[in-house]
């Protein structure tokens, strides 16, 4: 959401007002951090994220051109940013075969609505614990792209951008991961979870 | 259309990613088809869910100290080597005299 506020701000933090771009710190700093967050899993990695991206776009602000936002300009450098060190950490536990396996059994695999379960409610830590277990487990390239289109709600397009990928290849990547999530909580509800509600 | 083409373009349908007349073709078999309509259904609860998930974290103000901090370094540093180095020394002053 670019704002003219945010546009005077740029403009006068290029021109090395430092009271300029800490405001634009003030504004912009929690959605990065969540980002980072959503994107690395945890608090510690967000906040080192989050100084790395903002030195980052200090030391670069000339090249900001104003095609768009400066949020999204800030959202593709702490992308990149988590990407690369998710990359080198490779600590994942799901392989991109398992995420496709999904996908093929989507198509075979008789899948019932748990949507009516009691089980499947809000309040149940269990299942939050269990979805976020599965969102850690998404091998990076799906996990950025789930975390950017459905969890922080850029469309198709921006992602694109943001990540230097085909369209096709985004929604192939979104698809994919939200089939996984999709029966990793169906896998849930047919182990037999039928009313647990609240705890954690 | 098969219960597989459903499967396949599921998450264009609920991007609004797909024209009109495929959409409808879905909307119908969907309509009339148990297994498509559970599909629907539980990718839509997959996708709300995980975004009601990720409401938002307050930034720790250790944290935005730090941030401000690391800047204010480099605002330092950009300042003296603008104030003190020879022109050819830096490259901003490099710019300044081509300019000249
Ligand atoms: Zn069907």
């Amino acid at each position: 959401m670019e704002s003219r506020q945010e546009t005077q701000l740029v403009e006068k933090a290029r021109k090395g007002d430092i009271g300029a771009f800490e405001e634009l710190i003030r504004m912009t700093g929690g959605r990065i951090y969540n980002l980072g967050f959503k994107l690395l899993r945890n608090k510690e990695d967000a906040s080192d994220l989050m100084q790395e991206t903002y030195i980052k776009a200090y030391e670069h602000i000339d090249s900001f051109r104003g095609n768009s936002a400066f949020s999204t300009w800030l959202y593709r450098i702490a992308t990149n940013l988590a990407l690369m060190k998710m990359r080198r950490e490779k600590n994942q536990k799901v392989s991109t075969d398992e995420i496709k396996e999904a996908y093929d059994n989507s198509m075979v695999k008789e899948m019932p609505d748990w949507t009516h379960n009691p089980a499947y409610h809000f309040k149940n830590q269990e299942l939050k614990d269990l979805l976020n277990r599965a969102i850690d487990s998404l091998p990076s390239k799906y996990r950025s792209v789930f975390v950017l289109h459905d969890m922080e709600g850029f469309p198709v397009s921006e992602v694109a951008d943001m990540l230097s990928l085909s369209e096709p290849a985004v929604k192939t990547r979104s698809h994919r991961s939200r089939l996984f999530l999709r029966e990793r909580l169906a896998d849930y509800f047919k182990q037999g979870h039928k009313a647990q509600v609240g705890g954690g | 259309m098969k219960c597989e083409d459903i499967c396949r373009l599921i998450s264009e349908y609920l991007d609004d990613g797909l024209d009109l007349e495929l959409r409808g073709i879905m909307r119908e078999h969907i309509n009339l088809c148990e297994r498509c309509s559970a599909l629907l259904k539980t990718m839509k609860e997959t996708i709300s869910f995980t975004r009601r998930m990720s409401e938002t974290e307050k930034v720790p103000d250790a944290v935005i100290n730090r941030v401000y901090c690391e800047i204010h370094i480099r605002y330092e540093r950009r300042i003296k080597s603008e104030t003190f180095a020879p022109p050819e020394a830096s490259k901003y002053n490099k710019k300044k005299e081509k300019r000249r």
